[in-house]
């Protein structure tokens, strides 16, 4: 006997997995409706056809010589706008992660943090919740209408949702790391700093510093979508580029981003190593 | 020089040469003008439509 056909081997519970399955996809039913979800509008011939235009301009991509110098002129600005960016948003999040994380509390060495610093720290931690959970494209459109168009709007934006984000994580990558080193010098009477700079951060360097470089990759993507909306930079050629249907400058464009991830990700995994 | 001070040194030119070339417009941001339109815009969140 074979061992499809092996009683053994049939699954018992197929009749409960087909009807969750079916179920599942009775629920979708409606919400692809309210959706407006038609993925079949993409295979129509009309849309097939201009797809394929512009999918087959994107080989060979651009290599004119003044559209290159333009496209290293704006790349210099989308990562000077993503450094400048990051650069800022560290000046709010290092103190903001010194004065909420929990292990440089004092007060809770002794098991329970008293009322005063657990609600200076818990307003802290609402003001980061309070900067990342606006997106930065929201924080753009709001400069743009204080500073106008240009990289001055973008640059803030970042500073402020990555600023909410970076405070955030660090004060958790601190509190995950084994406290005990942390709370022996502060009970020896290291002051907080002492503590940071001789415990905490040996400890978590290399974390700390993968997770910025990550962020700075980030910045750089989200530095091309505030672009989108007048922020300058790369963005903003992507964005005439795509409404102009330049396939070749757009692939040119695609292929200088990942370049840049390629080697925000070369420089993170070298950092790491270094600090190992 | 060791690789982690060229590291920091390039570092640092990456950040300073940001600022420099981007011409950010600090002082339109703190003007009076900046801040009353930020403030407009802040308030029009409270009033009811």
């Amino acid at each position: 006997m074979s061992a499809a056909g092996s009683p053994a081997l049939h699954d018992p519970a197929w009749l409960g997995r087909v009807f969750w399955l079916g179920a599942g996809l009775a629920l979708l039913w409606p919400l692809g409706l309210a959706t407006e979800f038609r993925p079949w509008v993409l295979l129509e011939p009309g849309s097939l056809l201009v797809a394929a235009r512009f999918l087959g301009d994107f080989f060979p991509p651009s290599l004119q010589p003044d559209f290159l110098m333009l496209v290293a002129r704006e790349t210099w600005r989308t990562v000077a706008m993503a450094t400048a960016g990051i650069t800022l948003a560290l000046l709010l999040a290092i103190p903001l992660t010194l004065l909420s994380t929990r292990v440089l509390s004092i007060s809770a060495l002794s098991g329970h943090m008293a009322s005063g610093p657990f609600w200076f720290r818990q307003l802290l931690r609402w003001l980061m919740i309070v900067l990342r959970s606006v997106p930065e494209l929201v924080w753009a459109l709001v400069f743009v209408r204080v500073v106008g168009l240009g990289p001055t709007a973008g640059v803030l934006a970042i500073a402020l949702t990555y600023g909410g984000m970076l405070g955030k994580v660090y004060g958790e990558i601190l509190e995950s790391s084994d406290g005990q080193v942390g709370e022996a010098l502060l009970r020896c009477g290291c002051g907080r700093l002492q503590t940071f700079f001789y415990a905490l951060l040996p400890q978590n360097a290399a974390e700390l510093c993968s997770y910025t470089v990550y962020r700075w990759e980030c910045a750089i993507r989200s530095s091309v979508v505030l672009g989108f909306v007048g922020a300058g930079g790369l963005g903003q050629q992507l964005d005439g580029a795509m409404k102009m249907f330049n396939g070749a400058e757009v692939s040119t464009m695609l292929l200088v981003f990942m370049a840049l991830v390629a080697l925000a990700d070369r420089a993170s995994a070298w950092l790491r190593k270094e600090m190992a | 020089m060791s690789r982690g001070h060229a590291f920091l040194a390039g570092l640092a030119l990456l950040v300073l040469a940001s600022f420099w070339s981007l011409d950010l417009q600090w002082a339109q941001f703190f003007s009076v003008d900046a801040a009353r339109s930020m403030g407009r815009f802040v308030g029009e969140f409270f009033r009811p439509i």
